[in-house]
Order: C-alpha cells, then structure tokens, then sequence
C-alpha cells in the first residue's frame, strides 16, 4: 500500500503528463477545429501539417544547425507558406464537395505527404535535440517535472489565451466568428470570405505546425503520424465541438488526461475507454458537448 | 378503385427494363472465370480481389445508395473474420457454419450499432462510425485470450467445405469458394438494388425530407440497410479467415475502411459493378507497387486519390460511360 | 358543417426564448378550402411542420379525425392520410418524374418495404404512378429526369406524388411560390380540379390565389392566430390590413 505522499506524487505525476500531451494535442486540434467549422471542410491530413513541422523542426534543427526555438519559428513559417499554396491549388476547389469527397481528398493528401517524409527522412522516428534549458527537471516542493513538458503545458495556456482574445477581442476575430456562425449572413455584411477562408486555413496549418514541432519528443516524428495522431484529433474535435476555442481545450484536457491515467492504471483496457467515452459523449451531444447549438 | 391504365412503353421504359441482365454484365464473370483457367498462379491474389469485391459491395450499398459515409466499415469485416477464426480455434471447422455464424453476428451488430449511431448525421455519425471501428480494434489488441492480441489468432483449422472438399495450397479452392459466396451476395445485392426497398434508400440519399413525408420509415429503413451491409462485409471477413487460415489485426484498421472506400471512388460509386471494377484496380495496383517500394504504393495511392476526387467523381466507370457516350455520337 | 379532421388545440412551439407558434387553436373541416395567411416570419411554415409531425410541439395537442397524434412520427401522420408539399422543391432530382411518383405510390400501397422484387415488375405501382400524371397533365415527362425539368412542371410533380398518397388532408406550402408567371396558370388548375371530398389547407402570399381559392382564411402574426373567417370579412379587417400596410398583395375584393 503506497504511502498517502506517494500516492499524491504519482497522481500529479499522471496529470502532469497527461496535461502535456492534452495541451499539444489541443495546439494541433484547434486548427482543425477551426477550418471544420468556418469551411465545413473534413480535412483529416490537418496531422500531416502538423507532422510536417515537426520533419522541418528536425531538418533546420540536426542539419541545419539552428536553435531549438528557431527551428520551430523557421518550421511554423514554412509549413505555413506551403499550406497557402495547397489551399489556392487544391483545397479550395473542394469546398463545396460531398463529404466522401473531402474525406478520400484528405486520406490521399495524407499519403502522399507520409510517402514523401518516407523518401527524404527514412521510416524510422526522428530524433529532436531538446535545448539544454528544456531537457532538466523544475522542482515544485518534492515534486520535480520535466522543464519541456512545463514548456508544452505553458504553450498551450498562452495559446488559449491568446487565441481567445483573438478572438474575442479583435474586429478580426468578430468577423472569424461571424463567418463561423453564418456564412451567408457574414457575406452579406460584406465580409470577404474566400480571404478569410485562406486566412483560417493558414492560422490553423501555423498552429498545427506549431504543435507538431513543439511536441516532437512527445509525439514521435515518423511517416505514420498523421494517422497515428489522427483518431486523437478527431476525437478531441468532435467531441469538444465546431467554432469554439474552450471546447476542443476542455475536451482536449480530459481527454489527455484520462488517456494517460487510464494507460497507467488500467492497461489492459488501453484506448479503449477513450473511443468508448467518445462514442457516448457523441451520442449524447452530436454537435459536441460544448458547442453552443 | 384506379381503372387498369396502358402505361405508354416510351414513358416507363427505363424503369421496367433496368433490372433486365444485360450481356454486358457477363463480361465481369467471364473475366473472373477465365483468371481461373488461365492465370493458375495469381489464384491467391484473385481470391483476395473476390473478398474486397463482397466488401466494397457492401459498403456502397451504405455510401451509393443509402448516402452514409463510413469510416468504420472495417469493424464489420474483421469481426466476421474474428468470428469465423475463434470458431475454428474452437472446434467448429467446417467453413459454410463460419460463413453463416459470421452472417449473423454481424448482421446483429449492424443492427444493434446502426440503430443507436443513425440518430446522428454528418460529422458526428462519421466520427461514430470510426469510434465503433476503434473500441473493436483496441478491444481485438487487448483481449489476446479471444483474438490472440498483435499477434493474431493462432491454431486456427480450417476444415474441409462440407466435410468434402479441403482447401489446396494452390488457392484454387478458395478462389471457388470466395467465387460462390460472390456469386451470391452479388445477386441478393442485385435484386435488392432494383426492388422498391433499394430505390427509397437512393430517395433517402437524394432528399431525405420528401421520404418522410410520402411516408417512409426513414430510420428503420436506413437501420436495416446498415445491418445487410454489416452482414454481407462480416461475410466477406469470414472468407477472408477461411482462405487464410489467420486472422490479424490487421482486418481492423481505419485503413482498410480507407483502403475500400478508396476501391469504390476508383471503380464508380453507387453502381453495381463499381465495386468489381475497383477492388480489381486497387489490389492489383498495390500488389505490383507495394511489391516494388511501399513508399510508392502510399505515394501513387494519394496522388490517384486526389486525381479522381477533383477530376473523375464517377471512377472507372464513370469514365467509361463518357468515353461511350463520345463513341455514340460518332 | 362537416366533420372536424384536422384540430390543434392550445399549440404552443418555442426555440429557447423566441415563441414561434402561440397558443394556436385550428381547425381543418373535411372538404375544407382554407388558407392560412400571414406576414413573413409569422411561422406559418413551422406550423405545418407541427401539423405534419416534422417538428415535435413545445405543449398542445394535434387531432386528426379526432385522434390525439400529437405523439405520432411523420411517416405515421402520412400512413393515416395526411399529405403535404414542401415550400421549396422536395424530390428525388436524379429519378425520373415517373420513379418519383412511383415511390410514393409503392409507400401508400404498402409495397414499400419488398427488397427482391424488382420496382419494374411491379404494375399496379407503375400504372398507379402513371395514372397520377394523366391527372396532373404531366404523363409526358414521364421518362425525364425531374432536374430536367422547369421549375414549375417541378412543382406539378410536387403535387403529384402528394395527391398519389390519396390523403384525406393535404397541406400545400406556397404551391405558387417560385413559379414565374407564365407557368402559375397550370399550378392554378391543377388546384382547382382537386377531389372536392379533401380537406385542403394552403400557405400562400399571392393574395389573388388565396381570394381565388379560399372559402375560409386563419391569419397568423408572430406565431399568434390574429384573425379568422371568410374571405370578405378577412379583407375587410382593419387590423389584417394594416399588418399588411406596405406589402403589395392586398387585394382589391
């Protein structure tokens, strides 16, 4: 029988990393969650963007020589230009097709960005080199956490934060929100939305890239991420809901959490409580539990 | 009381003549039956395109007729695989009582799931169909004294069809027997497709709202088409176990519920011989570029993807209609 | 006074806090033809919705033929003889006009549910289908695909799958509506030859139709029943008329 203080540390010790993991998942999650609901675009290679910074992350890191933070500017910008692009030449030929078509156009857009990770990094996981300021230990009392991991938990606090007054805040961010609530009324205003669209794609892409080259030592870097991130994702979109910035942040935190407290405690069951947890709290709330309809 | 009205033949003639077998139909059989006689060595890989033709048959009766988009067709396959492998692990190895068990079972759970997951639409249903795909992958990885785990299901005997005819190493066989149980499904499908049944599914699909109000049960109708396709796909999987003798996890992952919703885009949605069409194109295509470099096969694969879905929604056969339409006028 | 077949009683239908329909009392007589008027917005579709099963009610009951339905789903409404068409186009757009027809025959003759037999081989539905048409005068589009067609031979194939129902209610949604002028001449016929024995409630804005049409008009604004009776006292209401003060469909009576 643990000793009460023990029994504490370990606790902390699961919702710490289960925080951390919930924070970069809700980094690239809310991207998605974002394009979903301004373009009602089932984009499911949003990992790849997010896969994608992370490869430039190691590229400008190991063969490049830059500094950890440095890459992740220099990885966030590229993907960023590179997302511009696909949206121009393909996504937005796109937006008004079937669902099937959304879904196949993205499952095939995934594959070829992991065939070509595949060719230029090999298949094996990408070593990240974390900067020496990052790779110790905080103490906080007798409990020591990972710097990097405080680093991903902060991230993604300073990212809500700064998401939300975006947001909430900015006439930019009014008219994101209007475009998100109702289309065709926001055009009617006046507001241009094939700029916002392209807007909303890159800032979700930024993000996403963001996520993946700042979690590289918590989400491995291999060909398969995409689709080794992408039920996770998924889940934390649908369940947290379209359009809002706290739902996919609340529904990404229980479920990181849970995720690792369940692997920890009851690993006979694995994911399985979370795909279960989601089915019900679909069933429950299809448009999300948080979302406001 | 209606007086009995001459219908004009010009006014209906499409209506009562599409179910007619037209010759052109004979041309996908004569194909399979000539790979019999005369390709003795692709057997294994032909059996393979049979069984993914049963399941991409399935699932257009799902996506091309009922309209609903799945991410999670695979559960349905891999547990008819599941089921008809646990049964041979435990002493029932005759193949046809597989077949028939893995009938049921997942014709239930299709019920059973369809009934609770249809009340949804749009990404909610798609995010619950890949949620049922999950619990039963995770469930299959975890439960390694049923499934065997990663590893798959080992000691898995394969008995004799009816007690008479055992399967050979040269698949020849198992490509009769995956052959049969098309031959089967694809009439049952046939007929449904052509009967009223089959046509309010396609109303459903092309305005859901007027089905209602010409009064149409619309759930339980959409209900019991989820059923027949989660029968006819946990088929598909049995023979699948039957022909390999093994059953992995490997039945169970969003790629191949990808992997056969990609076979129907190729081949042409919603059209009966879309799903021969594709699954022919796709696991011939994978077999000869997987085989060179899987780097390949995924790069190929999304390209050709992202190609169909922006320039050719009707697949093959979609071509095919244009290209025949361009002859007509010559 | 004929018999009563279509009533709600007390209708009350909210979103949140917006009151859509309020605290409506109707009544729907056999062989009725009554229209329900009303400035936009005044939820005269979402009363439909309500009448038909579409939309379930905040509080009160709908009766038809005396029975309580209020509980009843769309489908069960429309098996009981209820029938309606939709303010905007609802069919099947890659069908033929026939096939539209054809599966609202095949739902009312309870053949519906057969999946081996094929729709060609089934003739009572066929001729039934084709039979319809004949009334509406649309037989000749019988081959063509309904998005082929103009928009108001759309809309004759709108009536036409309400009417093969053979419903003793039929509740029209705006059957004029979006129809350019040179086609509204058809529509108007059509209405005017339907069976007499229905009971017909029609939504519409184009105040000549509703005159035209009309032995009994219930005017609804902001959900609530303001006004109900014959087509000369309605026109002659002060207070109808000035909810219409500034629209152009007053109509010299």
């Amino acid at each position: 029988m643990n000793p009460p203080g023990e029994v504490l540390e370990i606790v902390l010790g699961v919702l710490f990393n289960g925080l951390a993991s919930a924070m970069i998942l809700y980094v690239i999650a809310i991207g998605m969650s974002l394009t979903m609901g301004m373009m009602r675009f089932v984009n499911l290679a949003h990992g790849s963007f997010a896969m994608a910074g992370g490869y430039a992350l190691v590229y400008f890191g190991e063969q490049v020589g830059v500094s950890f933070w440095t890459g992740v500017i220099l990885a966030t910008i590229l993907v960023t230009v590179v997302s511009a692009v696909l949206e121009r030449l393909l996504y937005r030929r796109l937006y008004g097709a079937s669902e099937l078509e959304q879904v196949l156009f993205s499952i095939g857009l995934i594959f070829v960005a992991s065939a070509v990770a595949r060719y230029l990094f090999g298949p094996s996981t990408q070593n990240v080199t974390v900067p020496d300021s990052l790779s110790g230990q905080i103490s906080l009392g007798s409990f020591s956490a990972s710097s990097y991991r405080t680093m991903l938990i902060m991230a993604g606090f300073i990212l809500f934060g700064s998401m939300t007054l975006l947001l909430e805040k900015t006439s930019l961010g009014a008219k994101l929100r209007a475009a998100v609530d109702n289309r065709r009324m926001a055009e009617s205003l006046g507001i241009r939305s094939d700029l916002l669209f392209i807007f909303t794609f890159c800032l979700g892409s930024a993000l996403a890239a963001f996520g993946g080259a700042l979690g590289a030592e918590v989400l491995p870097i291999r060909p398969s991420y995409a689709f080794d991130q992408l039920n996770y994702v998924l889940i934390v979109v649908a369940v947290g809901g379209l359009g809002t910035l706290y739902g996919p942040f609340v529904a990404a935190l229980i479920l990181g959490i849970t995720d690792t407290a369940c692997k920890y405690w009851f690993p006979e069951l694995g994911a399985f409580f979370i795909f279960a947890a989601m089915v019900v709290l679909l069933l429950w709330r299809p448009n999300g539990v948080f979302s406001r309809t | 009381m209606k007086a009995h009205t001459t219908v004009p033949p010009e006014a209906a003639a499409a209506l009562l003549q599409r179910h007619r077998f037209r010759p052109i139909e004979a041309l996908p059989w004569i194909i399979i039956a000539l790979v019999y006689f005369l390709l003795p060595k692709s057997l294994a890989l032909g059996t393979q395109i049979l069984i993914m033709v049963m399941f991409a048959l399935s699932l257009d009766l799902l996506q091309g007729y009922a309209g609903i988009t799945s991410l999670g067709h695979a559960v349905f396959f891999g547990t008819g695989a599941y089921a008809a492998g646990i049964l041979t692990v435990n002493g029932v190895t005759e193949p046809l009582i597989g077949l028939l068990f893995s009938l049921v079972l997942c014709g239930a759970f299709g019920l059973l799931s369809g009934a609770i997951i249809l009340r949804t639409h749009g990404l909610a249903l798609l995010m619950l169909t890949l949620g049922i795909l999950l619990m039963g992958a995770e469930f299959a990885n975890r439960a390694a004294w049923l499934t065997g785990g990663a590893d798959g299901l080992q000691g898995m005997e394969v008995g004799p069809i009816m007690g008479l005819i055992e399967f050979d190493f040269r698949s020849k066989v198992a490509y009769v027997y995956a052959l049969i149980v098309l031959i089967i499904i694809f009439a049952l499908v046939r007929f449904m497709v052509y009967s009223p049944y089959g046509r309010s599914l396609f109303g459903m699909q092309q305005n859901l709202n007027r089905m209602s109000a010409i009064g149409a049960p619309v759930r339980a109708r959409l209900v019991a088409a989820y059923g027949i396709s989660a029968a006819i796909a946990g088929v598909a999987g049995a023979v699948n176990a039957h022909v390999n003798a093994f059953v992995g996890p490997n039945v169970l992952t969003l790629e191949l519920s990808a992997g056969v919703l990609t076979m129907l885009i190729f081949g042409g949605v919603g059209r009966l011989y879309g799903s021969f069409v594709g699954a022919a194109f796709y696991m011939i295509m994978h077999d000869y570029l997987a085989r060179v470099d899987p780097t390949y096969w995924y790069l190929w694969l999304g390209v050709l993807l992202i190609a169909v879905v922006m320039y050719s929604k009707g697949g093959i056969l979609g071509l095919a209609d244009k290209a025949w339409a361009l002859w007509g006028r010559k | 006074m004929s018999e009563i077949v279509l009533e709600t009683k007390g209708l009350n239908r909210s979103f949140g806090a917006l009151v859509v329909t309020d605290n409506v009392n109707f009544q729907l007589r056999a062989g009725a033809r009554h229209a329900l008027i009303g400035p936009n917005g005044a939820g005269k579709t979402t009363f439909v919705n309500l009448l038909t099963g579409k939309l379930q009610p905040s509080s009160g009951d709908v009766l038809m033929f005396g029975e309580n339905i209020t509980g009843l789903s769309e489908h069960e409404r429309v098996k009981k003889g209820m029938a309606r068409t939709f303010q905007i186009n609802a069919l099947f757009m890659d069908m033929t006009v026939l096939e539209n027809v054809a599966l609202a025959v095949s739902e009312h003759q309870g053949t519906a549910w057969k999946f081996f037999k094929p729709l060609g081989k089934m003739s009572e539905v066929i001729e039934a289908a084709y039979a319809q048409l004949c009334v509406l005068g649309i037989e000749a589009y019988a081959s063509r695909a309904v998005r082929e067609l103009s928009y108001g031979q759309q809309r004759l194939v709108e009536i036409a799958i309400a009417l093969s129902l053979q419903p003793r209610i039929l509740l029209l949604d705006e059957p004029a509506a979006g129809v350019p002028a040179s086609e509204s001449g058809i529509i108007l016929s059509a209405l005017d030859r339907l069976d007499p024995s229905i009971a017909i409630m029609i939504i519409e804005h184009d105040m000549a139709l509703v005159f035209r049409f009309a032995d009994e008009i219930t005017v609804l604004e902001r959900g609530k029943v303001v006004a109900h009776g014959t087509p000369s006292e309605i026109s002659s209401d002060e207070y109808v008329r000035s909810i219409y003060f500034g629209e152009r469909q007053v109509a010299n009576v």
